[in-house]
């Protein structure tokens, strides 16, 4: 094995996980070769090192402050319960349905616009006769309806 | 009066929503996940709300452990993904990053002065920084294999489990977490 393979394995071997065989062999180079026996002394250096961290202090009794979040967290998931129950329909159905709506409402009132368009272009080629030459009910309309009465008569 | 109850049976009866049977049962465990994210964070103050996390999440997923994995297993293992996804979402907000330096272990650091000279206690507390921010260079998994396996005292093959990856993976972590932490510790090492 390699000098870089026989590397990877030396922190194991040091940690005793290794099967009897590959520990025989990684401890065998390491009698062998001095740059590998260096690298596991230094290895071994800074896994001591790590006890430079102090102690951890005494855990402080964090069950009620925990028991109390369990507790809130049971309150919401209640209260969460009971819009549900109170609007079954969520919110983003709701959207839905008002979108929905909203198209088929637009659709229809395009459908009920265009039937009342035509009767109202009528409406209003009827109202534009009021800006003839002779409105109906006018004085100028009553004048030319009385000649053509007195023509149809022959006075 | 001492509650004979195995941790299966309480984790069963908290699952029903029964507060007592949590209690007791985070009452056995609350020293070992403290210790474990005290080490791992090495900020008390974060260690306190993140151990309260961990038990709520531990208690919302009560109903889901079954005795086939060992309870510490299980419990490490809620643990660790809580302080790996905890501390991925710090790293990347730059708020907490600025923070991360000063507020370096005070608290834990506290014990250090028990030392019986300030000289010596001092040389302790800047060792115990520089061996610190080395652990805190490493990547987040990196960091916790070398966590669990040199404090904890779990085997290769109990932080594969913790982690849910192979032997050969953690043997991996653990020897490139120690090879950049020997390079980062390098002039430490030479006194």
């Amino acid at each position: 094995m390699s000098c870089t393979a026989m590397r990877k394995k030396i922190k194991a071997c040091l940690d005793g996980e290794l099967p009897a065989a590959e520990a025989a062999a990684v401890k065998s180079h390491l009698a062998q070769c001095p740059a590998c026996s260096r690298e596991a002394a230094e290895l071994a250096k800074t896994w001591e090192l790590l006890l430079a961290l102090p102690d951890v202090q005494e855990a402080p009794d964090l069950i009620p402050a925990t028991m109390a979040r369990i507790l809130a967290d049971g309150e919401n998931t209640r209260s969460r319960k009971l819009l549900r129950w109170l609007f079954p329909v969520p919110l983003s159905a709701a959207t839905a349905a008002l979108v929905i709506g909203l198209v088929i409402g637009i659709g229809l009132g395009r459908i009920i616009a265009s039937t009342y368009l035509d009767r109202g272009e009528t409406d209003t080629a009827l109202y534009l006769e009021v800006f003839q030459d002779t409105p109906p009910q006018s004085i100028g309309d009553a004048y030319i309806k009385v000649n053509y009465a007195m023509e149809e008569k022959g006075i | 009066m001492f509650d004979q109850r195995t941790d299966f049976e309480l984790l069963k009866a908290a699952a029903g929503k029964d507060a007592d049977a949590f209690r007791l049962f985070m009452a056995r465990y609350q020293e070992r996940v403290y210790g474990l994210v005290c080490r791992f964070t090495g900020d008390r103050e974060s260690a306190r709300d993140l151990v309260q996390d961990i038990f709520l999440k531990v208690y919302c997923a009560a109903g889901s452990y079954t005795p086939d994995a060992g309870v510490f297993t299980w419990l490490y293992r809620i643990t660790a993904n809580h302080c790996i996804n905890c501390m991925q979402s710090r790293k990347r907000d730059p708020l907490y990053a600025a923070e991360e330096d000063a507020a370096l272990t005070p608290g834990v650091l506290s014990a250090v002065s028990r030392a019986a000279t300030q000289e010596i206690a001092l040389e302790q507390q800047e060792r115990a920084r520089m061996v610190r921010r080395a652990l805190d260079s490493l990547p987040l998994r990196q960091k916790m294999a070398i966590t669990l396996l040199r404090f904890e005292g779990l085997s290769y093959k109990e932080i594969s489990r913790v982690l849910e990856c192979s032997v050969s993976a953690v043997e991996s972590l653990v020897f490139r977490g120690m090879d950049a932490l020997k390079k980062t510790l390098g002039a430490e090492l030479e006194k």
